[in-house]
């Protein structure tokens, strides 16, 4: 079959189910990829973040602007899951729909009658992804769980410590990379489909994931090492490895240096040729030995000095040196402007909505930000009527028995 | 000469291609040429969802390169056991791809390829002969996917950027750590572009197989890192908000010292804190004033933490984690991976196997992050190839060389 397809996936349905974080920025990556992400929502059952961060007294619930970001590309209908008809609603889009997406507690959608083993009656090849904190499955799987907790549970927080010697206290990056996964699952079960003719059922835990993400530190364990964590910005063989403050309030530049040709660029750099002739610093095993002597003397440097400065400096000798950007940095900087990362689209609430482009360059078929994140229940009426054909009248009763808004 | 003779077999009239060569959907061929962490992390993601990958390196001799060489060190001293973590199950193979006859042959394997993950500089494949701009020509189902710290364009693509370059330019490490920005611990960030690159190559890889046409993808590092910080960017360009180390500290709940470990607890919702004072054995001070919401409790901060920790020093963290989702607190425990291993629920769901045979000890470690009813339990440990392990069957069977062929080419050099 050949198919025109200006997306990477072209005409995908996605029923999104989610709220929050990890869900709603899961089904944002298949948005970017061109599916096509239909949201459940309901006013009673708000996503927080249709609130969060807006001024006091803001009536609307459309000007949450992680909300606004979130929930790109996305349609919003506004269905109540509680009454038997909405239920019957969402069941209807299921079975018209290619994935289903939910982060509830496990057990939530089954006795919503939205559960795998129901949905599959009606649309035998569904794809279900189900994300939450522990799994669907194992004793802790009705645990509540947010992204510091779950990171802590699976081991990777205690992996590296902190400058101060502390485990990791984990935030919102953290819910993303479980996105990532989440929508890696969605991906392959869509390329098996394309095999097999069969959908599937998808556990994604979020502690799984960030496991996964420290392999190595499992396997070293297994095989009998208690090595000590790595504290800090440090590795364990290379120096210097760290960052060093330099001009301003909270200002950073990390620098790494591997090679021995690197330590000499860095030397000339630092006005320290002596070093760089220095027998105790000749190669990665003398400069981690000294490395506390090391950071002293790079920090002297820097201290004084711009950070984005430092980094052509360096860049220009070929160190690997690039400052620690906060989110300021990033939206002022040179080259992620260069590369289209920061784009716009108009809200009809918000109004120039700013947002990061999809992080990928396709080619050929572009992943793109196509609409605004949608106002609540835009397209309710849209999409039932086109969808499933409920005409104007049962849309009228539907309302009045209060299954849909 | 290789491609004339290798058109030459595929176009036998009646000889079908060998079925494992195939576009056949359940082996489809991924070309690893990728050190360190990202890309062969994606790899190994992609070897999980059904690809066979095959890792092309270098072979031992070849030190130097005529051509640029790629940002990341070749040859990164990271320890063994991210080798073995990653590389399960992929066959190996070496070739000198800056040799014109390697390239020959590099083409003549992503002739048969789905996908290739790259993580060599910018302009270093195209430099010979091997963008997917030349590959697509006899391929054009072929996808490449090209992982850098900053991409292929822009005034960054130059530079030289390790793991902890990369991750302090993501924004994420400014928020992270305390007395200093601190990057993730171990490898976090390139797992995280690993992942973050193997959604793009299934993404351009199931078009390709709908489309009949492949592509190239363009995947930072720096984006995709940037992606799981996207509330930042989004809360400081819509409404100014910049967040920093300090700001994003929790202001009384987070880590708390048990009597064998520690436990982080996040109780930001009154609901919650009123839930949290019945378990330190305090409920009156849930209606009190100085801690009736999220503003007044962060105002009074000590106080509280003091009173947790009263608590928290007379209980284990199992105790602690017990009785606090009694009351759906979110609170977890800062396992080690050995904890973590040990852990009742993760024993349960099976998530951690002996996944990888190294000597003679079947190693544990986590088995696949994603549970899937289609896909059978974790079928047991795997090993890692040794370079080159795979250059017969690959060179031999899969091209077809004759063994005078490779005889040559090893003794080139070559592989």
């Amino acid at each position: 079959m050949t198919t025109t397809m200006g997306s990477p996936l072209g005409p995908t349905r996605i029923l999104d189910m989610t709220w929050w974080g990890v869900g709603p920025c899961c089904t944002l990556l298949l948005g970017f990829l061109g599916a096509e992400v239909i949201k459940i929502e309901h006013r009673d059952r708000l996503d927080p973040e249709r609130r969060r961060y807006t001024k006091p007294g803001t009536v609307s619930v459309n000007m949450g602007p992680l909300f606004n970001d979130w929930n790109l590309n996305k349609f919003s209908l506004e269905v109540n899951l509680r009454h038997p008809e909405g239920a019957e609603v969402v069941r209807r889009l299921a079975a018209v729909s290619d994935v289903v997406v939910d982060n509830f507690s496990p057990g939530v959608m089954n006795r919503l009658g939205l559960g795998y083993d129901r949905l599959r009656k009606t649309k035998p090849d569904i794809i279900m992804l189900s994300l939450s904190a522990l799994g669907s499955t194992g004793p802790e799987s009705n645990a509540v769980g947010v992204a510091p907790t779950f990171a802590a549970l699976s081991g990777l927080a205690t992996v590296g410590l902190t400058p101060n010697g502390f485990p990791f206290e984990f935030r919102g990056a953290t819910d993303l990379t479980v996105s990532m996964m989440g929508a890696l699952a969605v991906l392959g079960a869509l390329n098996r489909r394309l095999t097999t003719g069969r959908g599937e059922f998808l556990d994604v835990a979020a502690a799984e994931t960030l496991a996964s993400m420290a392999g190595e530190a499992f396997l070293d364990h297994s095989l009998g090492q208690r090595l000590p964590p790595v504290i800090g910005n440090k590795d364990r063989f290379i120096a210097p490895h760290n960052l060093y403050p330099c001009r301003g309030d909270d200002a950073w530049i990390s620098i790494a240096v591997v090679t021995n040709e690197e330590w000499r660029a860095l030397c000339g750099v630092i006005g320290r040729e002596d070093m760089a002739n220095d027998a105790r610093f000749a190669d990665a095993q003398g400069r981690k030995q000294h490395e506390e002597h090391i950071d002293e003397v790079i920090a002297d440097f820097t201290r004084g000095r711009d950070k984005k400065e430092l980094m052509k400096l360096f860049q220009e000798v070929g160190v690997a040196a690039m400052p620690s950007f906060s989110s300021q940095d990033l939206c002022e900087d040179p080259h992620l402007a260069e590369r289209g990362c920061i784009q716009t689209i108009q809200h009809p609430e918000a109004g120039c909505v700013v947002c990061l482009r999809p992080p990928w360059a396709f080619s050929r078929t572009p992943a793109s930000i196509v609409r605004p994140a949608p106002l609540l229940g835009e397209h309710t009426d849209r999409y039932l009527q086109e969808l499933l054909g409920i005409d104007s009248a049962a849309l009228a009763r539907l309302r009045v028995e209060k299954a849909l808004v | 000469m290789w491609d004339a003779r290798a058109r030459a077999l595929n176009g036998r009239a009646g000889k079908p291609l060998r079925t494992h060569m195939t576009m056949a959907a359940e082996q489809p061929i991924a070309l690893e040429v990728a050190d360190f962490v990202a890309g062969p992390f994606c790899g190994k993601l992609l070897s999980g969802l059904g690809f066979t990958v095959v890792k092309v390196q270098p072979p031992p001799h070849v030190t130097g390169g005529r051509h640029e060489k790629p940002q990341e060190l070749l040859r990164y001293p990271e320890p063994p056991s991210v080798g073995l973590y990653l590389n399960i199950g992929k066959l190996s193979v070496t070739l000198d791809i800056e040799k014109p006859e390697g390239a020959r042959v590099f083409a003549d394997m992503a002739r048969r390829a789905s996908v290739i993950v790259e993580d060599k500089a910018p302009g270093y494949m195209a430099g010979l002969g091997l963008s997917h701009a030349d590959l697509a020509r006899v391929n054009p189902r072929l996808v490449v996917l090209s992982l850098t710290p900053f991409g292929q364009t822009g005034p960054y693509s130059k530079y030289k950027s390790y793991y902890l370059n990369t991750y302090h330019s993501g924004g994420d490490g400014f928020l992270q750590g305390d007395s200093t920005p601190t990057k993730g611990p171990g490898y976090m960030g390139e797992y995280q572009a690993g992942v973050n690159a193997a959604i793009a190559a299934m993404a351009a890889y199931y078009n390709a197989r709908l489309t009949g046409q492949g592509q190239h993808v363009d995947v930072s590092k720096q984006e995709a890192l940037m992606f799981t910080n996207r509330a930042l960017v989004a809360a400081y360009m819509n409404i100014g908000i910049l967040e920093t180390r300090k700001t994003r500290a929790f202001a009384y709940g987070g880590r708390f010292r048990c009597k064998d470990g520690d436990v982080i607890i996040v109780a930001i919702e009154n609901a919650q804190w009123a839930g949290l004072t019945e378990v330190i054995g305090h409920p009156e001070i849930a209606k009190d004033e100085r801690f009736k919401d999220f503003a007044s409790r962060s105002a009074n901060s000590k106080e509280i933490r003091q009173l947790v920790e009263a608590w928290a020093s007379t209980v284990t963290c199992d105790e602690a984690y017990r009785q606090t989702q009694a009351k759906r607190i979110p609170i977890g425990i800062f396992h080690d991976v050995g904890k973590a291993m040990a852990w009742p629920h993760f024993l349960e769901r099976g998530f951690f196997q002996p996944i990888v045979n190294a000597g003679n000890k079947s190693l544990v470690g986590p088995t696949w992050p994603m549970h899937s009813s289609e896909v059978p339990r974790w079928p047991g440990p795997g090993r890692v190839s040794t370079p080159g392990e795979h250059n017969e069957r690959i060179y031999g069977e899969w091209l077809d060389y004759n063994p005078n062929d490779l005889t040559r080419l090893a003794q080139a050099g070559v592989i």
